[in-house]
């Protein structure tokens, strides 16, 4: 009994070992999409955060982009929010950021991102999934028409992660590439 | 009795002649079936000529061509058992060929459907992606979105394809995609593949990165 245990343990770690070895087996072409992808996924939370803060969106299109860019994260995920006021970072789920971020209190917001890049690639991780950080220059800039005006620069890094899932459409199986943000962590906040 | 012996010999001259006619009018007779014999026999060997020509033809007639020898070989009557074979035979390739020709024509006609569909998606796609303001998008989305059989079918983006194998994005319904568009202002896919319902509406739509 002992021994059929052993070799049910070896046949398992086999497997695992296996699945692991053939996830790695992807070509550069078919990981260099998936590094597209990821960047393509973290320019278009770029435009949704500038749609949100846009004080000329309309309410039910801002409602809207917050609904597709919770998509774009892990339920848990947080997002840092920093200030030139104050050394310490706050952190908010992502719905609540941006609740926050579409209720501002200026007249005119605009956000941009810029440098976008990955600081650390995706790497395939024992479990299977990848995960990289890409960071990003974030330019805030938020007038009210009585004078108030803030303005700052911040760095943050993004966690990526990156997944091979199966869905049926059509009777047909499909595989695709899930990418889903983490944490955004504030490393750096300048005029 | 001199008058005598000249109209014997005007009788047995003049049947002598009428046996010569005769044997004359006999040899004519043979002469012309032997002709038509010869001639039947030509015309068979033409005939098989024309229809193995027809039947390994790789190109070199028309159609039109083949089916006009066809008859006038038909048209022969001829009562010879190999030609007959034969033209059963040509009349089976001359329905492959008509078969392959209906097949190609409507092949091409689907090539071009399919062209002039994905070109009006592709343009609505861009109409949307382009559009100036909200209010603009969400009516050009309300008009692309007539080309679909719901506002929930499935959009299907491939990011790379290699050796067979497809990598796709998460799939996402073609509402929105739509509102994507109108989100991020650009179209960076083009339209890999469309599969359509019976009533001409998109019931999948396939995407490829550009």
């Amino acid at each position: 009994m002992s021994k059929f245990k052993i070799l049910l343990i070896v046949v398992f770690c086999a497997a695992i070992t296996a699945n692991t070895f053939s996830q790695s087996q992807i070509s550069p072409e078919r990981k260099r999409a998936i590094d597209s992808l990821a960047l393509e996924k973290i320019r278009d939370l770029s435009k949704y955060i500038s749609i949100i803060g846009n004080k000329e969106t309309p309410f039910s299109e801002a409602n809207r982009v917050i609904e597709r860019t919770q998509e774009l994260f892990f339920d848990d995920a947080q997002i840092g929010v920093s200030s030139l006021y104050r050394t310490e970072i706050e952190y908010f789920g992502v719905r609540t950021y941006l609740e926050h971020l579409m209720a501002l209190n200026y007249d005119r917001i605009n956000i941009s991102w810029y440098n976008i890049q990955y600081i650390s690639d995706l790497e395939l991780q024992p479990d299977g999934r990848y995960v990289g950080v890409i960071t990003i220059y974030q330019r805030f800039e938020g007038e009210s028409d009585d004078g108030l005006s803030y303005k700052d620069t911040t760095k943050k890094d993004i966690t990526v992660y990156v997944e091979r899932k199966q869905t049926q459409i059509g009777g047909k199986l499909i595989g695709f590439w899930d990418v889903l943000l983490g944490d955004i962590r504030v490393t750096e906040t300048m005029q | 009795m001199r008058k005598k012996n000249f109209n014997t010999g005007i009788i047995i001259l003049s049947l002598f002649a009428l046996l010569l006619a005769g044997t004359g009018c006999k040899s004519k007779q043979k002469l012309a079936a032997e002709q038509a014999a010869v001639a039947h026999v030509q015309q068979v060997e033409q005939a098989k000529t024309d229809l193995l020509e027809i039947i390994n033809d790789n190109g070199s007639m028309t159609l039109v061509e083949k089916e006009n020898r066809l008859n006038v070989i038909k048209g022969l009557n001829l009562n010879d058992s190999e030609v007959q074979d034969l033209i059963t035979q040509a009349d089976m390739t001359l329905d492959k060929i008509r078969k392959e020709q209906a097949d190609k024509l409507r092949a091409d006609e689907e090539v071009q459907r399919f062209a002039a569909l994905k070109n009006t998606v592709l343009s609505n796609l861009k109409s949307v992606a382009n559009a100036g303001s909200f209010a603009v998008a969400n009516s050009r989305i309300a008009s692309a979105l007539n080309l679909f059989a719901s506002e929930d079918i499935p959009v299907l983006i491939i990011i790379s394809q290699e050796n067979g194998i497809k990598d796709y994005d998460r799939p996402t319904t073609i509402k929105k995609y739509l509102e994507y568009l109108k989100d991020v202002k650009k179209l960076s896919n083009d339209i890999e593949n469309i599969i359509l319902d019976n009533r001409g509406k998109v019931t999948e739509i396939e995407l490829i990165k550009k």
